[in-house]
């Protein structure tokens, strides 16, 4: 199989376009541009000449409804614990997520993050290792960031969960952070990013509330800098593999500097209580319920 | 002299302007969007998180796979029990070799067409080439119900003597038939001999260990059949060629297959096609249902191949005014027999240095293991690390500046080509570079730095990446009358910035404002692109762009006819700008698209065109190159090394984009300094198997590993390069580890020859 | 994943009541037991969710803390009382995982989290801890981040955690509760060496729940620290760390308290650097010795040689850091 620009390959169109290839594109190309003159030749054929816009590209804003009205801050909520009760194989468990309340009949091993992928649509929190390695599906539950692979979705019922969907606020504006990531170029592909913003918006909690770190000078001190080194070992539990470190510090320390920004008011919840079909999020079907 | 040596050689006598591909860069385009820092298009959509990926297109009815992996590194499987698995609750479909529909082997990397990752068939009888490949695909209606099964298929195997210790089978390592077309044995002079003859020298040897991409989106496909013809969402750098490739694998019409990938959560040379979108397809085919496969992190070491281990051996002479007298590259990485991916490591070598003599020598040893790939700068990343570990051997012998002994070493013209560079100036990029890192500061005995516990050392490196620009890209430009510009072309943003800067460039081409411009891309139905690889699709597009836009612009200039202000211009003598047409000169002389069109009676102009012949690689030596600085500290207690600051300083023609180049120079740096100090890749050599496929043991740097990192550009632009740009997204992790090197070298005395750079070698 | 059934008891009795089925095992933060479940290495039929029970930190009566297991790591670090006490504690847990898993992680699973040896995590290797009797790959293997101090030829596995080492240093109190009533054991009893059975990992009995911590009073800890060495700045497990407290009067070391994390099967509690070191004048000399003699002991393997001259180096370190009066 040893690519080499001289063997002629399946037909005899094949080989002379080797052969044109050996003779005007520099050799180190060579074997990569095989496939592209062929492409060429091919992409002449009629199939590919119609204008055909792609439907991917065209992205659903529908996400955008889960930016529920906003209230100010108060954890305290009465939860929607049950008491301790010996759960069938799948199961109908209510959450509250993004200011929704939200009932779902699921499989006990779902994790809170193919609950949030699979079964509601909420596609802004990332499966990057599935393993609490990479914090990409970094979300959070009562205003603590956790990773949702590693939490069982039958744990979190009852309490507030916000993804990156619920960061904005109830006009759809963005929070100040989403925009300051866009500013600083904290991402290229995007797809550790939300995590990365869920997770600082965490971390800027836990500064606020004096929660020290491996590189606090003086644990026992109150009150913490918001130093550079800070931030970025706080926010180590998110890998970024396109390297927009850099960026994301910048654009937290920016977004967070001495009180400019509250971390976040969390979504009040819906006082329409649990609804199954509301516009903005997708009931799983019945081929998602089968046991 | 071969073929391509008398082409390279007679191009160098005929004029510019008669070979296709130079002076590409039309003068009469203006600069007013290519060159500002504008914010990525996309990005509202990436931090909402509504960008949707291969795994998060919904189709209704979807089927969730999950891989059983084999467990032995050759042989055949022995028995196959799938009943349990088959029985348990959710499970539609378990696909092995036994059942999965018939298909042709794909064609790999450089064979025909092909872009797969291997030529091996895809579970198509009971043999085992590495350890991992694929034996079973469970399909359930939830992924969990698809893992728990997958868990119950119990497999045995015959196993047979398999090659999977990269030590032992270097003995049998040969020469592949090319790199990359490039020969394997590269020879100026007698190299040994002027070593052996030079007043100063450096020989030694030095590793690097396989390493993955790691990208954070897990390899997904999300696959669908309809009326015969397969729709594939997948998380590809490579489109056009993937759907072509798929056609053919499953004996399929060109065009029956639609690969579709506007987002790709990272790719580094990672994102191609792999056993994984076969499977899915063959398995969503025999189920009769869509299907989505998105990999596990184990999975994707498993059936994804990363960079393969090198040796390599740098012998450098020099003579005492500090001239290099011999240079010598060789060395030996792992492969196997049904890809072909040599690690380019000789490839710096050949294009850097002023070298008297030269020997420079790839060889391949076979072993069983899932096939190499390209990752980020394959060969460069880990060819500079050697060369430029050496160097600074080297300079520290004879007591040189390493920068200074580079700087004689410049070469008039490309060492092995002798072809003239198109655009070089390594010697800018290290003068502005040392000015700005404070390379005066640096104190070149070694361990005399010091802050509390840390030992503080400077370091150098060159990086360099070669200018590519495929043939064969094609673009469609279109122009509707109300003024909106769509570009279309079956390319990829994996986060490079494409369709920022595309949409920068065609507002320029066509003289509108950026807002009226669409970029179109990912998708294998739009006119095939460039793929996302070796640097190459910024260069390949713009070309293609610049083709159709040409076109375009003369079909509307002839839409104008007589009754324009533009009455008699011929094309040549007009200019995009302000909304429409102009002449170059005369600003009163202009008529807006709009009004051109309507007159015309039409809705929309639109040409399509490729690119121009890229011959300009073949008349000039185009390579991009960067002066690395690292300034790193080394505790003196447990060995642990942390980079304190980074610059590069680049030159890579026309900076199109600062805020997105910046982006994508630093993440190849920060690659680099996974590459120097933690990343490896455990291949255990009694198996074949690797032992740690989880990102909690393959140590990617993490935000407290990542300083402030500086970067610059000399912007000096390629006269020969499309807008004057050469590729930047390999660049950046090149020359890093080594400067990496250096740095601790500078900060402790102790020289590492072996990546990663890990405290234990250093204690 | 195996299926398996859920309950969240409201009281340590009801939980120990659930636990009594067979296969049945406790839930914290899930943060190590959901990763096994999925790599097929843990399939509990049951799980009985803990993390609803105590989780208050009590004072004692001679100024201890008790502390009820189902407490978050972060919960634990960040109490006031902890960070100036025993600020050991604080940067012990600060040092492990990230803060996503804190937040999740609770006190009483992190004391059950299992190896991280990579033989134990692929089933396609032979691993005694994972499956006894079938041996061991890591011996031969990759076997940089294994035990040089109380392995055995049955198993060369670290534990991974950081907030123990801290706790081995304390003599810290388990207690805990099972069918057969309440008892406490010394931290140290806690977790065995792996010797011919590395699958028995602690001395708790089947269905036995930890139910709280206890701190005892311990006036030197408030000039306490930890050191984690590891193969990238942080999100990474110990090559090396060192939990120590030094109580110095009248220029000689009334009292020392030194663990080591990374090098064996549990927790390391360094007695002999702790016997070599008391009635001594601190010097950088008297602790190189006192280290030198605890890892005389060691038995590196392959690749971990240098973990001896690394634990030797981040003892003195640590200890010459304690008596230089930084924190």
């Amino acid at each position: 199989m040893r690519c080499n620009a001289e063997t002629p390959t399946q037909d005899d169109i094949d080989a002379g376009i080797a052969n044109i290839v050996v003779c005007f594109v520099p050799p180190r190309s060579a074997v990569f541009v095989i496939f592209t003159i062929r492409q060429l030749f091919e992409t002449q054929k009629p199939w590919l000449k119609g204008r055909r816009r792609s439907a991917e590209f065209q992205q659903s804003t529908v996400l955008n409804l889960f930016g529920a009205a906003r209230r100010p801050a108060d954890l305290r909520v009465e939860r929607s614990r049950k008491p301790a009760v010996r759960l069938s194989y799948e199961v109908s468990m209510d959450f509250w997520i993004n200011g929704r309340a939200v009932s779902v009949d699921i499989d006990l091993r779902t994790s809170l993050l193919d609950l949030l992928r699979d079964q509601l649509s909420l596609i802004g929190a990332k499966k990057g290792c599935n393993q609490g390695a990479c914090g990409a599906c970094t979300v959070l539950a009562d205003g603590e960031r956790i990773n949702a692979c590693l939490a069982l979705a039958v744990q979190y019922q009852g309490r507030e969960i916000v993804t990156v969907e619920g960061l904005a606020d109830s006009h759809g504006r963005m929070h100040p952070l989403q925009a300051a990531f866009v500013e600083h170029d904290g991402f290229q592909c995007g797809y550790c990013t939300p995590g990365q913003l869920c997770s600082a918006v965490g971390m800027a909690a836990e500064l606020a509330r004096g929660v020290p770190s491996q590189v606090t000078g003086d644990v026992a001190a109150e009150g913490i800098a918001l130093s550079r080194d800070e931030l970025r070992e706080r926010m180590s539990g998110n890998l970024c593999r396109c390297g927009a470190h850099n960026g994301i510090v910048a654009a937290i320390a920016e977004t967070f500097a001495e009180g400019k920004n509250a971390p976040l008011d969390l979504p009040a919840r819906s006082r329409s209580g649990f609804a199954s079909a509301e516009a903005g999020w997708r009931a799983p079907s019945e081929e998602e319920k089968v046991a | 002299m071969s073929v391509t040596g008398i082409m390279r050689t007679v191009l160098r006598y005929v004029p510019d302007a008669l070979v296709p591909g130079t002076r590409p860069d039309d003068e009469r385009v203006r600069h007013g969007h290519v060159g500002k820092p504008v914010s990525r298009l996309d990005g509202a959509l990436k931090v909402r998180g509504q960008a949707k990926f291969a795994a998060e297109v919904a189709i209704e009815g979807l089927l969730h796979a999950a891989v059983v992996h084999s467990t032995i590194a050759r042989g055949r499987i022995a028995s196959l029990e799938t009943k349990a698995a088959e029985l348990a609750p959710g499970v539609a479909l378990v696909m092995t070799h036994r059942n999965a529909p018939r298909l042709k082997a794909p064609e790999a990397f450089g064979e025909g067409d092909g872009v797969a990752g291997s030529n091996l068939p895809v579970m198509q009888d009971d043999r085992i080439h590495w350890n991992g490949e694929a034996v079973a695909v469970v399909l359930a209606e939830t992924q969990e119900q698809a893992d728990h099964a997958a868990g119950l298929v119990s497999v045995t195997y015959e196993e047979e003597g398999a090659v999977t210790n990269f030590a032992v089978a270097q003995a049998d390592a040969h020469h592949p038939d090319s790199v990359l077309g490039e020969p394997a044995v590269l020879a100026i002079g007698d190299a040994e001999k002027a070593l052996a003859a030079a007043s100063h020298r450096v020989d030694a040897t030095y590793t690097t260990p396989p390493l993955n991409h790691n990208a954070i989106e897990l390899h997904a496909a999300t696959v669908e059949w309809a009326d015969g013809k397969l729709t594939v969402h997948d998380a590809t750098q490579m489109i056009s060629s993937t759907a072509g490739s798929l056609a053919k694998v499953f004996g399929l019409k060109p065009g029956a297959v639609r690969v579709l990938s506007p987002f790709v959560g990272g790719g580094f040379g990672g994102k191609g096609l792999w056993s994984h979108q076969i499977l899915a397809a063959a398995a969503s085919k025999l189920a009769g249902r869509p299907v989505r496969m998105m990999l596990s992190r184990q999975s994707v070491y498993r059936l994804v191949g990363g960079r393969t281990p090198t040796v390599q051996r740098v012998a450098l002479g020099a003579n005492r005014d500090g001239g290099l007298d011999a240079l010598i590259h060789a060395g030996t990485v792992a492969m196997t027999t049904h890809n072909n991916c040599p690690e380019q490591f000789t490839f710096p070598a050949r294009h850097l240095y002023a070298a008297r003599s030269m020997r420079l020598e790839q060889k391949v040893a076979d072993l069983d293991m899932l096939a190499n790939t390209w990752m980020r700068a394959p060969g460069e990343s880990v060819g500079t690390f050697a060369l430029e570990s050496a160097i600074d051997e080297l300079a520290h012998e004879m007591g040189i500046d390493p920068i200074e002994l580079r700087r004689r070493w410049e070469p008039e013209r490309d060492p092995t080509s002798h072809s003239p560079h198109s655009s070089r100036h390594l010697v800018k990029a290290y003068a502005d570079g040392a000015a700005r890192f404070g390379w005066d500061r640096r104190d070149s005995v070694p361990g005399r730095q010091r802050d509390g516990e840390w030992l503080l050392g400077m370091g150098v490196a060159t990086g360099t990446y070669p200018y590519y620009r495929f043939p064969g890209v094609k673009a469609r430009v279109r122009l509707d009358a109300d003024g909106q510009v769509t570009v279309s072309t079956a390319g990829h943003e994996m986060g490079m910035g494409t369709a920022t800067v595309q949409a920068q460039h065609a507002a320029d081409r066509l003289g509108v404002a950026l807002e009226n411009v669409a970029f179109e891309y990912g998708d294998s139905d739009l006119p095939a692109g460039a793929m996302a690889g070796g640097s190459s699709q910024t260069a390949g597009t713009v070309a293609a762009v610049t083709a159709a836009a040409d076109a375009l612009l003369a079909q509307v200039l002839k839409l104008a006819g007589n009754d324009s202000p533009l009455g008699g211009l011929r094309t040549s003598e007009v200019v995009a700008r302000d909304g429409g047409l102009g002449h170059a000169r005369d600003l009163a002389r202009h008529e807006s698209y709009g009004s051109i069109l309507r007159r015309a009676k039409r809705d929309f102009v639109e040409a399509e065109e490729t690119g121009s012949m890229p011959l300009e690689q073949m008349k000039y030596s185009m390579h991009s190159t960067s002066a690395m600085f690292a300034e790193v500290g080394v505790n003196a207690v447990t060995g642990e090394v942390r980079v304190r600051r980074f610059l590069g300083s680049f030159d890579c023609g026309r900076i199109l984009n600062p805020k997105t180049a910046a982006s994508q120079f630093r993440g190849g740096i920060i690659m680099g300094l996974g590459l120097a100090l933690s990343e490896a890749t455990l291949f255990d050599p009694r198996s074949g198997r690797v032992m740690n496929p989880s990102l909690a043991e393959y140590h990617v740097p993490v935000h407290l590993d990542v300083p402030e990192i500086d970067v610059m550009w000399t912007d000096i632009p390629d006269p020969q390069a499309p807008l004057g740009a050469r590729g930047i997204g390999e660049i950046g992790i090149t020359g890093t580890a080594a400067a990496i090197a250096n740095a601790v070298f500078n900060a402790t005395g102790r020289r590492v020859r072996d990546l990663p750079i890990t405290l234990d070698k250093l204690l | 994943m195996n299926p398996f059934t859920y309950t969240r008891p409201a009281d340590a009795a009801a939980a120990i009541h659930e636990a009594a089925h067979a296969g049945a095992r406790y839930l914290g933060g899930g943060t190590n037991l959901v990763d096994l479940m999925r790599e097929g290495v843990e399939r509990p039929a049951a799980l009985v969710d803990v993390t609803g029970l105590d989780r208050t930190i009590t004072e004692l009566p001679d100024g201890g803390l008790r502390i009820g297991a189902a407490i978050s790591n972060t919960a634990l670090a960040a109490d006031r009382r902890v960070r100036t006490r025993y600020p050991m504690l604080t940067r012990a847990i600060v040092a492990g995982a990230s803060a996503q898993i804190r937040n999740m992680a609770t006190l009483g699973g992190n004391l059950l989290q299992r190896t991280r040896c990579l033989y134990f995590y692929d089933d396609a290797a032979r691993c005694n801890k994972r499956q006894p009797g079938s041996g061991c790959d890591a011996l031969e293997g990759f076997n940089r981040m294994h035990a040089i101090l109380g392995a055995s030829d049955a198993c060369v596995a670290t534990h991974p955690s950081d907030l123990c080492v801290a706790l081995a240093a304390l003599d810290a109190t388990v207690h805990l509760e099972g069918a057969d009533g309440k008892r406490a054991l010394p931290f140290e009893a806690l977790h065995r060496l792996p010797g011919d059975t590395p699958e028995r990992e602690t001395e708790l009995r089947p269905g036995e729940l930890i139910t709280a911590i206890e701190l005892p009073a311990l006036p030197m800890a408030r000039r306490s620290t930890y050191r984690k060495v590891r193969d990238r700045a942080s999100y990474a497990f110990a090559l090396v760390s060192v939990a120590a407290a030094l109580e110095i009067e009248d220029g000689t070391i009334k009292d020392v308290r030194v663990a080591l994390g990374g090098v064996a099967h549990k927790p390391w509690r360094a007695r002999t650097v702790e016997a070599l070191l008391r009635g001594q004048q601190p010097s950088e000399e008297v602790f190189r010795r006192a280290s030198a003699g605890e890892l005389s002991s060691a038995r590196p393997l392959r690749d971990n040689g240098f973990k001896v001259e690394l634990a030797r180096r981040t003892i003195v370190a640590v200890l010459s850091q304690l008596a230089g009066g930084r924190p």
